[in-house]
């Protein structure tokens, strides 16, 4: 009997990265994402290169009615897992009356409702006796109330200290529930140019997905309860946690304040353009 | 070499741009292949600029991926059935990626593998009906003289953990002269050539298109010490049409001449590894 793992926003940047940690060791997935496309061809890659078994449902996990027809597609399925990690998430940076109602409701549902709504779904269907695994991909941005990103880093405050507290009740029952907790990562050519907008912390706090997908697991599959990937991240986090949150709120709102005007100021002549993340031409030696 | 057709990859800058044109001036008939349509357009214009009476077309694809690289190969076999005399003489696997953060494909491939090693051997798989029926077909994908640090990471070729740009890029360019070798191997009766080229330090932008900080400043200050990209391009063109070089097959070539390449990229056991390996990443196996 193969061990399964579902994956929520396995397409993603950070999703494929952590399908491909399960495959590594062994897992059967079960991938949920809102292309069926880029699910086709995950599937293809985790099988041609690991040999991986795999099923993929597509949902829309920011709508409720998705969700509800994705859960009784699992109860169907029959399958029994032994873990379940939430990478499905969002966000839209600027000025709060900058969004509209429409973001902010898409915001909410995604990083808060349907986890909550995944975790309470799944554990019925965990595999019987054994060690059951959540992973919650919050962010470090959890650490602190974030000026311009402020529904995203209170969004990801909740799935920190609900993940802490279903980790007390859950213990008994031989439930391991961890936080993920990093910092950017170069995914798409607006992260990577978010991050380059941050100068040197970005480049000094930034990991690639494939090592923190790896020390998502290791850490999770030893009932770690918060993961933070990077030695200058965890500093980060210890920092934060003795700074009064009203004193980091003003920090952060000063520095992303400032890097919003920059970034908005130089316009997209100035800025190094959303990058053709690689080049394609000639080779050099 | 008017009945010639070539496929070049790359061929929108740097050393594909230029060899692309110099075929384009022998007379060959010539499918370039770019990612960006709009400077697909460009380099067409500028080598019917230089070269009025050019036989070239663009088609535009997108390497890093299995199922972008396979509507690419259909998207040319269809162009070389039917205006290319159905046959493939000259393949040309000029386009390369650098990237400090690790890029992956769809499938979760890193970027630098797929689309320097992974889509110049199934590029190459898929077009070889057109090539066995050009009889003495010549196949070369371009390496590097950066392959001669590098090794395979076997236990992990998509460097999902500890991924460094250079031994990334390092590995995919060992990854072409291991797959050159044993094409060679595997194609001797067909009549079919393959070359591995190094084409020295050139000055282009591929380091620069993906690269940040220290990576992106130190390349900036090589790329000034290298050649133009025309001089790579004259040996690459001589090497895929002079008749002195056919059926030389399976070597490595720097500047009209053979080079040993690295040990690691001598081993055949490596050799037939890899194509095992990239046919199992292809889903061509089975």
């Amino acid at each position: 009997m193969k061990r399964w793992f579902m994956v929520t926003g396995a397409a993603g940047g950070l999703g494929r990265s952590l399908c491909v940690a399960c495959a590594r060791r062994g897992y059967a997935l079960y991938m949920t994402d809102v292309s069926a496309r880029r699910l086709d061809a995950l599937a293809a890659g985790l099988r041609g290169a690991y040999g991986a078994e795999t099923r993929s449902s597509v949902c829309d996990m920011t709508d409720a009615p998705s969700r509800d027809a994705l859960y009784v597609e699992i109860a169907r399925s029959g399958i029994r897992f032994s873990g379940l990690i939430n990478a499905a998430g969002v966000d839209k940076e600027g000025a709060f009356d900058s969004l509209g109602l429409e973001d902010i409701r898409t915001i909410m549902q995604l990083d808060m409702c349907s986890v909550a709504e995944n975790i309470r779904s799944i554990l019925p269907y965990r595999r019987e006796s054994e060690l059951f695994t959540i992973i919650n991909v919050a962010s470090q941005a959890a650490f602190q109330p974030m000026p311009y990103k402020a529904l995203y880093a209170a969004g990801k405050r909740f799935l920190l200290q609900l993940s802490l507290a279903l980790r007390e009740e859950l213990r008994d029952s031989g439930v391991y529930v961890a936080a993920l907790c990093p910092s950017g990562m170069p995914t798409t050519p607006e992260c990577i140019e978010a991050i380059g907008a941050q100068g040197f912390i970005g480049a000094l706090t930034a990991r690639n997905t494939g090592d923190v997908a790896e020390a998502a697991l290791r850490g999770a599959l030893r009932g770690r309860a918060v993961i933070v990937p990077g030695a200058a991240n965890r500093l980060i986090w210890a920092l934060s946690a003795l700074t009064p949150q009203t004193w980091s709120a003003r920090y952060v709102g000063r520095r992303w304040g400032r890097a919003l005007a920059y970034r908005a100021a130089s316009g997209p002549a100035a800025i190094p353009l959303p990058a053709p993340a690689l080049s394609r031409g000639a080779s050099a030696s | 070499m008017t009945d010639t057709t070539a496929v070049v990859t790359g061929a929108t800058s740097g050393i594909g741009l230029a060899a692309a044109r110099l075929l384009a001036e022998k007379g060959v008939y010539v499918l370039g292949v770019g990612r960006d349509a709009r400077r697909c357009g460009q380099a067409e214009y500028s080598i019917r600029a230089a070269c009025p009476q050019a036989r070239i077309e663009y088609v535009t694809g997108e390497l890093g991926g299995v199922g972008s690289v396979r509507e690419l190969a259909a998207e040319l076999a269809d162009r070389v059935e039917r205006t290319g005399g159905g046959k493939l003489d000259i393949l040309a696997h000029v386009a390369g990626a650098v990237s400090t953060w690790r890029m992956q494909t769809d499938e979760a491939y890193e970027m630098q593998f797929a689309v320097n090693h992974l889509a110049p051997f199934m590029l190459t798989g898929e077009l070889m009906p057109l090539l066995r029926r050009s009889g003495g077909a010549r196949v070369l994908a371009v390496s590097s003289g950066s392959h001669y640090r590098a090794r395979i990471r076997w236990d992990d070729v998509m460097m999902h953990r500890r991924y460094r740009c250079l031994a990334a890029y390092g590995q995919s360019k060992l990854c072409n002269i291991l797959f050159i070798a044993e094409l060679a191997r595997r194609e001797s009766d067909s009549g079919l050539s393959a070359y591995a080229f190094d084409p020295g330090l050139v000055n282009t932008d591929i380091g620069l298109k993906g690269t940040r900080g220290l990576e992106k400043f130190v390349w900036e200050r090589r790329k000034k010490r290298g050649r133009p990209p025309e001089v790579p391009a004259a040996y690459l063109a001589e090497l895929v049409t002079a008749p002195e070089y056919a059926g030389r097959s399976g070597l490595y070539w720097k500047d009209g001449r053979v080079k040993t390449p690295s040990r690691r990229a001598r081993d055949p056991r490596a050799q037939r590894r890899l194509w095992a390996l990239s046919e199992e990443l292809c889903g061509t196996v089975g």
